[in-house]
């Protein structure tokens, strides 16, 4: 089996010694290096590109927003893992748009991590309610699945166009309801993998979107030329 | 005598000293009333002064003649009317070569007063000789010409060799301001001869006559002179009559709009009565003895009233109210009301007319020294600049009536039309200053209004952000003081007992981070209520569900999740959130301890005006203790569904079957309405 390289920034010592305990305990895992900051996660993230970022949002010197924008501009094949304290979904989102594609509570258990970026690296991404229904809230008008979300009073004229299949705003949809990713794969008659490989498909729409919108917004500004 | 008394408000104009002085210190900027006064002025004394200046015309070879030779001829006929003077005119000259004497021109003979007029009274004929010889080529390529500016007395005739050229029989009465302007015949006047120019002139002995010098030369060099006299003596007049006659109808309007303004009405007034007064300038007099009579009756009282209307106008600009000069004028006036007009059969004459006349003057000049002493000593702008012009206007008349009595140069012009120019022109000037001194408070008083409107919207606007800010405070002590409870009643307690445990050695590591998670799951309960959800049931149930689902699955529980998408409850906030929060993980955690399940159902769904939220585990039921009326969970559930404006029912099914648990909540609070007092079913 191939192991995954992992790179973790964390400012706060506890978490870090926690998560680097669980990646050496997996023995799929490899960890490259652990950065206390943002300028050594750069430093470390060019010189060893790993297959998978582990970041934390807040860092001493700066959002880790930049670190994954970075990490997404220049490392194609790397999977970027959000962890945040809770209560904090909204930077999540943030993230997402970043170039993020799995997010992990600080509380989790070790044992969640490593399934986290397992997962991740197997193509697949977790949803929380809330992003789901923020998410839901940029569907364009129209569409089979907001039509009904429309009739619930729940849905807003989203401007942006996402661009989703049927089955990802389902598996929005049920999210949003709080399913689980296990139920959404049971009722679409589908495994569980194939839900959050929909979900991250969805997590790199939406970072295309974004990246579509900062350079209509450029050439808007003139930046670039036509 | 002027008593002076403290003047009630009489019109809108009228300031505070206070004001005064201000108008005054500003008065001193080049106002455009001013200088169009001052331009007035100026007009008025250059017009004057080229009258009055022999203007020389180009390659003028006319002849101005100062002597002549004269014949007067006693015992005519009767009757100072058109049909008498023209028989006498008619009649052929028949004075004797020792009758002609040579006098100079301008003559005038005026009769004093001590011969009353009599319509009785033969009419005298007199008649001025002048020979006149032409210049080299005169007459020959343009007719000769005629001028006399003035004649005075009666009806005239000009004979030329004899010949009878041109009378004013027409207007006969019109004399005395209508100069003598006749082109000559070519027939009459043979190339180089000289020819004897004769105008004869009817007058009434009593009254007397008067010759202007004549002048004689082609018509290119006279004519120029007639049209100026004319323009003098009757366009000009005629002018004035008009621009009074449109003030007085315009300040008649502003009066009639706002009566209580009456200095409107007295500048009304007076123009209309300078305007009667100039009809004297344009008019023919009837020839209708009792109708000229009246006519010049009222055509001298309406000087009168001018005088009257205009001291009674400018009185007004000084702060305090003449009484008894106004009273004064007003008999002044009642009194030459009674001896102008024909009622009284007053006789009068020409000389009664010059003392009528001198008694106006003498009137206004008196009441112009109290106007200059109140000028000088306290006056405003406008008062000064009227008092300039009151003097002017009453030296005009003083000339007038010199002129009228025949002491200054009958070539001269009648100059009171002029004064009411200028005497108007000071009024229109002190009444724009008053509005403009109106508007300017106004525009003062608007702008202290927006300001002090503004102050008290920023105030308003103050005392509402610091409502709000008391608001805003009052929510966060509310929002506090219910986190401390919840942080007492639940963390704390679960932290404090964990930590007795502990400290008596009594829990396991496991135990301890089994309790530190609880502690943290409940932190994130309270976290998770503030988190804004927009007022979405199942988001808020769903996010608690993605929270636990794990631990329910680790701890052998299959959570059958059935919930579809409500509307929003507009009343879910915060606290709500919490109650809900709490109320869902109570019952799951009972689940967890007691129950021994292995499935348990989540629903929720809407029913009627309801949301219920269904859980249903196949446990075996709830243990009497918990399920008592004492019990506290099943209290705690009713409290929390309570405060939600909802309620709770708890089915403790037969053993082995399971719990079920319900809570309906309202999909719309009434507003304002309290969460609390809904009916709970006392099932345990």
């Amino acid at each position: 089996m191939k192991t995954i390289s992992v790179l973790l920034v964390e400012d706060d010592a506890r978490f870090r010694a926690a998560f680097t305990s669980a990646i050496l305990q997996a023995r799929d895992l490899h960890l490259l290096g652990a950065a206390q900051d943002l300028g050594d996660g750069l430093d470390m993230l060019d010189a060893y590109r790993p297959d998978v970022l582990l970041v934390d949002l807040g860092l001493p010197s700066g959002s880790g927003l930049s670190l994954i924008r970075h990490a997404h501009e220049k490392l194609a094949d790397c999977d970027i893992l959000v962890v945040s304290v809770f209560g904090d979904e909204r930077h999540v989102l943030a993230s997402i748009q970043a170039g993020a594609t799995g997010y992990l509570l600080k509380d989790a258990s070790p044992s969640a991590l490593v399934e986290q970026i397992r997962l991740l690296r197997n193509g697949g991404s977790p949803i929380s309610p809330v992003i789901a229904r923020q998410l839901l809230k940029r569907l364009p008008a129209g569409s089979p699945v907001l039509a009904e979300v429309s009739s619930s009073g729940d849905a807003v004229n989203a401007p942006a166009l996402l661009g989703l299949s049927d089955q990802e705003s389902q598996v929005l949809r049920w999210s949003a309801q709080g399913y689980s990713h296990e139920e959404i794969a049971q009722r679409m008659a589908v495994d569980t993998l194939a839900v959050m490989g929909s979900i991250k498909r969805i997590y790199r729409k939406l970072q295309v979107h974004s990246r579509g919108d900062a350079i209509d917004q450029a050439r808007r500004l003139g930046w670039l030329g036509e | 005598m002027a008593t002076p008394s403290i003047r009630p408000g009489a019109w809108a104009g009228s300031v505070s000293e206070g004001e005064r002085t201000g108008l005054v210190s500003r008065a001193w900027r080049l106002h455009p009333a001013h200088a169009g006064l001052a331009l007035l002025g100026l007009l008025l004394i250059g017009m004057l002064a080229w009258s009055l200046a022999a203007v020389p015309v180009a390659k003028d070879v006319s002849t101005r003649h100062t002597q002549a030779e004269r014949c007067i001829e006693h015992g005519g006929m009767a009757g100072y009317r058109a049909a008498p003077l023209a028989q006498m005119l008619s009649r052929p000259i028949e004075a004797p070569a020792a009758c002609w004497q040579v006098v100079s021109l301008p003559e005038t003979v005026a009769r004093g007063p001590s011969l009353p007029i009599n319509q009785d009274t033969p009419l005298d004929r007199i008649w001025f000789r002048v020979r006149h010889v032409p210049q080299a080529g005169d007459g020959r390529i343009e007719p000769l010409m005629v001028y006399v500016p003035r004649v005075m007395g009666g009806a005239w005739q000009l004979r030329v060799n004899g010949a009878v050229v041109a009378d004013n029989l027409a207007d006969w009465r019109m004399m005395w301001n209508r100069p003598i302007g006749v082109s000559l015949p070519p027939a009459l006047v043979p190339p180089g001869q000289p020819i004897d120019i004769v105008l004869g002139i009817v007058f009434r002995p009593e009254v007397g006559y008067g010759m202007a010098p004549m002048t004689v030369g082609p018509e290119s060099g006279v004519a120029p002179r007639l049209a100026q006299r004319l323009l003098l003596q009757d366009t000009l007049p005629q002018a004035s009559s008009v621009v009074l006659l449109l003030m007085g109808l315009f300040f008649m309007g502003f009066w009639w709009t706002r009566r209580q303004e009456s200095a409107h009405l007295l500048v009304a007034l007076a123009s209309l009565a300078w305007f009667v007064c100039n009809l004297q300038y344009v008019l023919v007099r009837p020839d209708d003895e009792t109708l000229n009579a009246w006519y010049a009756g009222i055509v001298n009282l309406s000087i009168t009233w001018v005088i009257w209307l205009i001291y009674l106008f400018a009185l007004r600009f000084d702060a305090r109210r003449f009484v008894w000069v106004e009273r004064g004028l007003a008999l002044f006036v009642a009194f030459m009301s009674v001896v102008a007009l024909p009622v009284w059969q007053v006789a009068f004459d020409a000389d009664s007319g010059v003392l009528f006349q001198l008694l106006n003057v003498s009137v206004a000049a008196g009441v112009t020294v109290l106007l200059t002493v109140l000028a000088v000593r306290r006056g405003g702008i406008e008062l000064r600049v009227i008092v300039v012009a009151l003097w002017l206007t009453v030296l005009a008349g003083v000339h007038d009536v010199a002129l009228l009595a025949q002491r200054v140069s009958i070539e001269s012009v009648y100059l009171l039309p002029y004064g009411a120019f200028l005497l108007f022109a000071s009024f229109l000037m002190a009444l724009q200053r008053r509005y403009v001194g109106a508007i300017d408070q106004v525009e003062t008083l608007n702008d202290q209004l927006e300001v002090r409107l503004l102050e008290r919207q920023a105030e308003l606007q103050a005392n509402h952000e610091r409502l709000r800010e008391v608001e805003r405070g009052q929510a966060l002590l509310l929002e506090r003081q219910r986190l401390m409870r919840d942080m007492h009643d639940g963390l704390g307690s679960s932290l404090m007992s964990s930590l007795v445990m502990v400290e008596q050695g009594q829990m396991s590591l496991g135990e301890v981070g089994l309790m530190l998670r609880e502690c943290v799951d409940d932190l994130r309960l309270v976290v998770d209520s503030l988190e804004p959800i927009e007022h979405d049931l199942i988001l808020l149930l769903a996010s608690l569900r993605h929270r636990l689902g794990r631990r329910l699955e680790a701890a052998g529980l299959v959570l059958n999740w059935q919930v579809q998408d409500l509307p929003p409850l507009p009343w879910l906030e915060p606290p709500d959130a919490l109650h809900i929060l709490r109320f869902v993980q109570e019952v799951l955690t009972n689940v967890l301890k007691h129950a021994r399940a292995g499935h348990v159902l989540f629903r929720v769904s809407q029913e009627g005006p309801e949301v219920r939220i269904l859980i249903r585990d196949d446990g075996c039921g709830m243990p009497p203790l918990v399920s008592g009326p004492g019990g506290r969970g099943l209290l705690n559930l009713q409290d929390r569904a309570r405060r939600l404006s909802g309620r709770t029912q708890v089915s403790n099914c037969q053993e082995g079957a399971g719990v079920e648990v319900s809570l309906w909540l309202p999909m719309a609070r009434a507003k304002g309405a309290p969460a609390c007092g809904s009916h709970i079913d006392p099932l345990w």
